[in-house]
């Protein structure tokens, strides 16, 4: 039998959905002073693309190639600490259902982290509520534009009932700080709306 | 049937705001911030924010920020919630999960004093840049 805490964190923790993962590294993205950050989301069926792109302090290929190792983090980000989970959590998640990605960074541009996942391996775990996220990743305490490009069965050329592009900077020119309860509520419904419509649920 | 517009949501918004114009505002450096890096997430973080937020919009208190930052170096005791409020000290909170969450914004934010038994310590020297 389960103990309580078990039983109260199931669902909760250990970045339990894909949009966990991406809400981790966009904070890294965030965290390492990035004005832009990119975030796309493409689903083609059962294959999900996303791709997060910042121009942020980026990294030289010593650390590049260290981010991927678990027992790895940053120095000067947490001197006391010696593991860093965020790209590894998401790398165990691509090797055990055959996904595949891609790391590259450039120090003083940037990084782009991009992966695809087979959303019918039974392995993989779900997207979760994708208005939520997106919510949650324009509310970080920080300066920075998030620019969203989601497609959903778009194909090529996308078709633009079947996409939406929407940014933090154009959200708060309209809702002003994001950030207060009223106004993620509002970004909430207005992305709820746009998920469904591209969708077909409309 | 037409998606929702920029403008439409600008128009929702003014109205809501005209609506609340005479509601009693939390002040105006008053926000909370949620540690949301690796083990926030971990340790449920995401739970936490959206209690917080649920329990902001039951009160009413809507014009208050929620918002979230990377690790605070107290990784043992996420999730952890630090709440800005004028003429109170800033609190860190720890081990907040959703009952602790919506006792902060009752107790914390409308009766204005300090909730027992979760306040930890400022973040560990490490991430203020001392060893």
């Amino acid at each position: 039998m389960l103990s309580g805490v078990f039983r109260s964190r199931h669902n909760s923790a250990m970045h339990w959905s894909i949009g966990d993962m991406v809400l981790d590294l966009v904070q890294n993205s965030v965290e390492a002073g990035a004005s832009v950050v990119e975030f796309v989301i493409d689903e083609r069926d059962v294959v999900l693309d996303i791709m997060i792109r910042d121009n942020g302090r980026g990294m030289d290929e010593a650390v590049r190639v260290a981010a991927l190792d678990p027992f790895y983090t940053e120095p000067g980000k947490h001197p006391g600490r010696r593991v860093g989970l965020g790209i590894p959590f998401l790398l165990q998640t691509v090797e055990q259902t055959g996904g595949g990605y891609q790391l590259e960074s450039e120090p003083g541009h940037g990084t782009v982290l991009q992966f695809q996942l087979n959303m019918a391996h039974v392995d993989t775990p779900p997207l979760g509520e994708l208005p939520d996220l997106l919510v949650d990743l324009m509310c970080f305490e920080a300066d920075y534009d998030l620019r969203v490009d989601r497609r959903w069965n778009a194909g090529e050329p996308p078709d633009p009932r079947r996409m939406f592009r929407v940014s933090r900077r154009e959200l708060c020119d309209v809702l002003g700080d994001i950030t207060d309860v009223g106004s993620r509520r509002l970004a909430r419904e207005l992305l709820s709306d746009w998920e469904s419509a591209i969708r077909g649920n409309d | 049937m037409p998606r929702m517009t920029l403008d439409e949501l600008r128009k929702v918004r003014d109205k809501k705001q005209f609506e609340m114009g005479l509601r009693e505002s939390g002040g105006s450096s008053t926000r909370l911030v949620v540690s949301m890096g690796t083990s926030g997430i971990a340790a449920g973080a995401k739970k936490t924010l959206a209690a917080l937020v649920e329990a902001l919009e039951e009160q009413n208190l809507t014009d208050i920020p929620v918002r979230q930052t990377g690790s605070m170096g107290l990784e043992s005791m996420e999730p952890i919630v630090e709440v800005h409020k004028e003429g109170m000290p800033t609190v860190i909170y720890g081990r907040v999960d959703d009952a602790v969450a919506r006792e902060i914004v009752q107790v914390h934010l409308k009766e204005g004093r300090l909730l027992d038994g979760h306040i930890v310590d400022r973040p560990a020297a490490d991430i203020q840049g001392g060893q």
